[in-house]
Order: C-alpha cells, then structure tokens, then sequence
C-alpha cells in the first residue's frame, strides 16, 4: 500500500494505492490520524488505486469518520473500484459513508475546490 | 551482484527491529560500555543510579540490562533484587560486568538472578556472544510463554462454538470453522428454540484478525445467542437507551421479528458500549422452522448465503442491513425463503472466497458455485467437499482469513 497526501484548501485529499490490508492498516491509520490531529477534519479518501481492501481496512475508515464527524468534518470517499466499491455495499459503509465517482466531486462535496 | 551470505558476526536475526540494551554502572565506565555495545548493532540506553535505570526499565521496552557492578556500594544488588521483584520487569535478562578481582560481586549477583557476567577485561567477540545467547534465550522463553498463553485463548474460544449442532427431524445441519491464526474472528453456532422448535443458524465474522478479532467474537457470540435464545422466557431488549430484561412470550413475536431485533440490539449494543473500538462484525441469521422448510433471514452485512437445490441451482440472499456495530439505530430488515425437500441453506465467511492460491489469486465466487455443485447438499458431504476444494486450491499457501461455513439441508417432505 502506498499513500501520499494532497491539501486543497481546506479539505486533505489522502490518495491510497495497492492493498489494504491487516498489515497495511496500521499505517492507513496513522496517516490518518496525523491529519485529525493537526486540525483537518474535511478529509478525502480517493481509493481509486486500491486493488484489495481487507475489513481491517474498512475500520480505519469508521475510526476515521467517527474522528472527523466528532469535530464537526466529515470522511468521504472518492472513485472506488468495482471490487471495493462492492465491499463497501455489502458491509453496509456506502450507507453510512458517502462516495463519490471522482476526487473532484468527492473535494467540492465538501466546499473545496474540485 | 549477489548478497552477501549471513555473516556469523551479526549481532541480531535478520528483519528484527534491533535490541533495545540498557547499560547500567557510572558515568565514565557505562558511556564506554554504552558505545562498544553500540557498535554491535544495539540501540543503548544508560543510567546511573538504580532508581533512574528502573524508571527507564518501566518507560520502555528493554530488551537486556548490562549492569555495570564496579566501584563502592551495594548498588548493584539492590537493583537485581528490585528488578526481580517486579513482575512486570522480571523476564528481562541483566548481565553483570566486574572485573577480576571483584568476582564476590558478581557470584553475589548471579545468586541474586543475573543471567550471566562479563569480565571487564572483555574482547568484542566476547561481548558479543554473551549479548546474542541472553537474547536469543529471552526470545525462546517470550515465544513460549505466547504459544502457551494462545493455546489457553485457543482451548477457550472454542467453547464459543457450539460442540454439537442441533437434531431435529426434518433438517440436517453440518460446519466447519478453519482458524488463519491460533484464535478465530469467525464465529458459528445452531440453537432450537423452545418449544416451537425453530431453529437459529448464525455465522459471523469480526472485523481484522488475530486476538482483537477472537476477544469480539466471544461478544458478538454471546450477543446474538442470549437475546435471540433468553434463558427463563424473557429477552434482552434496549428500551430508552438501557439494557433491560423483558418478560415475554417468545411465541408471540415472529421469527423475522426475532431476528431483526436480536441484529438491532447488537449492534446498538456493540456501537454504543464499545465505539471507541471501532469493532464490527458482518453477520448472517436465519430462523428455520424444520417442519415446513420456511425461514426468515438477516443479512447484516454479510456475504450473500445461498439456498442450492438438489437440481444444482443457487439463489442469494443479500444483505438486509448493514454491519453490526457500525453506528447505533441501523435499521435491519428481514428476508424469507422456503427450503424444499434435498434444498440447503448454506452460509460462509469471506475468507472462503478470498483464500489465495500460492500464486496470489482468489478462489473466488465461481469456484465456490462449482465446488457446490459438484458435492450435491447433503451437508456433510458438501462442506467436505467444498474444503477439500478449497485445500487444493490453496495448497501450501500461507492461510489469509479464518474460514467458516455452516450448511443446512431439509429432509422431509
């Protein structure tokens, strides 16, 4: 899994890649997590390079979400794959997570600038 | 360019984060000490006096003490007999340094527990050596006192599977759960209502692996059975936010009521008292009565279970709700269905599915379509069968989930 970070405005963008993993989780989290704790609660999660994502991956999407909601921000999620995007109707997250087919839409969601 | 071979000099196991040794004596002798155990690949830490060096001891991991015994006091075994006095920092191995005509010291230390001694007089070979065998010694002893403690966890979670499923005339029920690891996230279990006979089919599986996961499914476990099954004819509801028992006919609530609010009270359960968490699990129920093949299911998030007829068909019944524990007050829906005679109700874990061959790729969903209809539904059969294809799938492969499945065929009417 490899990850890089993008700020655009207000709203981080965390552009993820590969496999999430129980193994890749951990450090999922931690990118994460440095973003809530240096004030950015409008954050972006743009899987479209995610190939495999593991339920390990899908809870630090909802550690994530309930971080960010907290602080009046929110998680959204940007241009998932087939697969993924699959998963993520079958357990139940598009339900309590919005997803957006494109970074852009998922950035102005947000009022950032797409 | 070829890699070198492993060298006997070095210091510690390849891939491993290095040791953390802490060097304990005064000041001149532990920054000398300190830097020839560095420069044996070690991170070093030091301490003067033995009050500082058990503060550091109970700050962070160390993985070995180099106790410094030389010059005036009684320091030396006044910090072995603190250390070995505390349950917390006793496994650390210390080796006691002296020099040659201070051996009283060190036989006083190796009484007191010290693991073994350098001389002062030292070659780096020497150091070196003492260095890797307490540390290889103290990473045998860790590994085995994990293997004994998982096996403990091991023998415990299986008492929250069922040991034996339930007969009744008119359906035949068989599982099979396969660990990845020691302890399992997956979870089954089979229980007849009394006295309608209704029978409740669960299988479950808790987010991530390993210990967290196992700890969750002895939660979600004993969730599910004691409000679904309440011992004494009442039911566990959440009524204004609290827990209460409630006295009740069970005979008067429907199966498919039963079923949404045992997923409801679960999940309000695990998403208010244990958020912080973020645990979840995707659960399959059914509520099936034998008699008329009829039952009610909640799909919680959870890989579609199927109904497979005798003629090789499948129908899939899709999630109903979402995964228990996401959020508090989900609403769970409920589906139906009618087993036939020689139809089976055949519920799994994703990581039936998502099982990697050697080379990497998933035994998929098509497979398992061909796997069930190549073993007909005779439960015991099918779930061999649907193994066995699996194992030769999989072959040698590293196991990458933990593996369930339950199957339940109607054989009457």
């Amino acid at each position: 899994m490899e990850t890089s970070v993008e700020q655009r405005g207000h709203v981080i963008v965390v552009h993820i890649s590969g496999s999430v993993d129980g193994h890749t989780a951990d450090d999922l989290q931690r990118v994460f997590a440095s973003e809530v704790d240096a004030g950015h609660h409008a954050l972006i999660a743009d899987v479209g390079g995610v190939d495999y994502t593991s339920s390990a991956g899908l809870r630090v999407l909802l550690a994530v979400l309930k971080q960010t909601r907290s602080r009046g921000g929110d998680l959204r999620l940007a241009a998932p794959r087939p697969e993924v995007r699959k998963v993520l109707e079958l357990s139940g997250f598009t339900g309590i997570l919005r997803v957006f087919d494109t970074v852009d839409e998922a950035v102005r969601s947000v009022g950032g600038r797409g | 360019m070829t890699t070198p071979p492993p060298s006997d000099t070095t210091a510690q196991p390849p891939d491993a984060a290095p040791a953390r040794v802490l060097v304990v004596g005064d000041a001149a002798g532990r920054d000398t000490l300190g830097g020839q155990v560095r420069r044996e690949g070690y991170v070093v830490d030091t301490a003067g006096a033995v009050g500082e060096a058990l503060a550091k001891l109970r700050a962070g991991p160390v993985d070995l003490v180099l106790l410094d015994v030389q010059g005036p006091g009684k320091d030396g075994q006044r910090f072995l007999e603190a250390l070995r006095g505390d349950a917390e920092l006793a496994p650390v191995p210390v080796i006691v340094m002296s020099a040659m005509d201070d051996l009283d010291a060190l036989t006083q230390c190796l009484e007191l527990g010290a693991d073994d001694y350098l001389l002062t007089s030292f070659r780096p070979a020497m150091l070196r050596a003492r260095l890797r065998t307490a540390l290889d010694r103290r990473r045998l002893r860790d590994a085995e006192s994990l293997t004994r403690e998982m096996a403990v966890a091991r023998n415990i979670q299986r008492d929250f599977l069922p040991e034996s499923l339930p007969v009744a005339v008119g359906v035949q029920l068989e599982a099979a759960l396969e660990p990845a690891r020691q302890v399992s996230g997956d979870f089954y279990d089979a229980f007849a209502l009394a006295p309608s006979g209704t029978i409740v089919l669960v299988v479950g599986d808790v987010c991530d692996k390993g210990v967290g996961a196992a700890l969750f499914m002895a939660l979600f476990r004993s969730l599910i059975r004691a409000s679904a099954d309440p011992v004494g004819g009442g039911a566990i509801q959440m009524i204004g936010g609290r827990r209460t028992l409630v006295r009740q006919s069970l005979e008067a609530a429907t199966p498919a009521d039963l079923l949404t609010r045992v997923a409801g009270f679960t999940n309000d359960y695990i998403a208010r008292l244990h958020g912080r968490t973020n645990m979840f699990a995707t659960v399959f129920l059914a509520a099936l009565t034998p008699a008329t093949g009829q039952f009610d299911y909640v799909n919680a998030g959870h890989e579609p279970a199927m109904v497979i007829g005798p003629d090789g068909t499948i129908r899939e019944l899709s999630p109903t709700g979402p995964a228990l524990g996401l959020l508090p007050d989900r609403e769970f829906r409920s589906g139906e269905g009618t087993l036939r005679n020689g139809d089976c109700l055949f519920a799994f874990t994703d990581g039936l599915v998502e099982a990697r061959s050697p080379a990497g790729e998933s035994f998929g969903g098509d497979r398992l379509r061909d796997a069930l209809r190549a073993n007909g539904t005779v439960p015991s059969t099918l779930v061999r069968g649907v193994l066995g294809a699996l194992h030769a799938f999989t072959g040698q492969a590293e196991p990458h989930d933990d593996v369930t499945l339950l199957a339940a065929t109607r054989t009457t009417g």
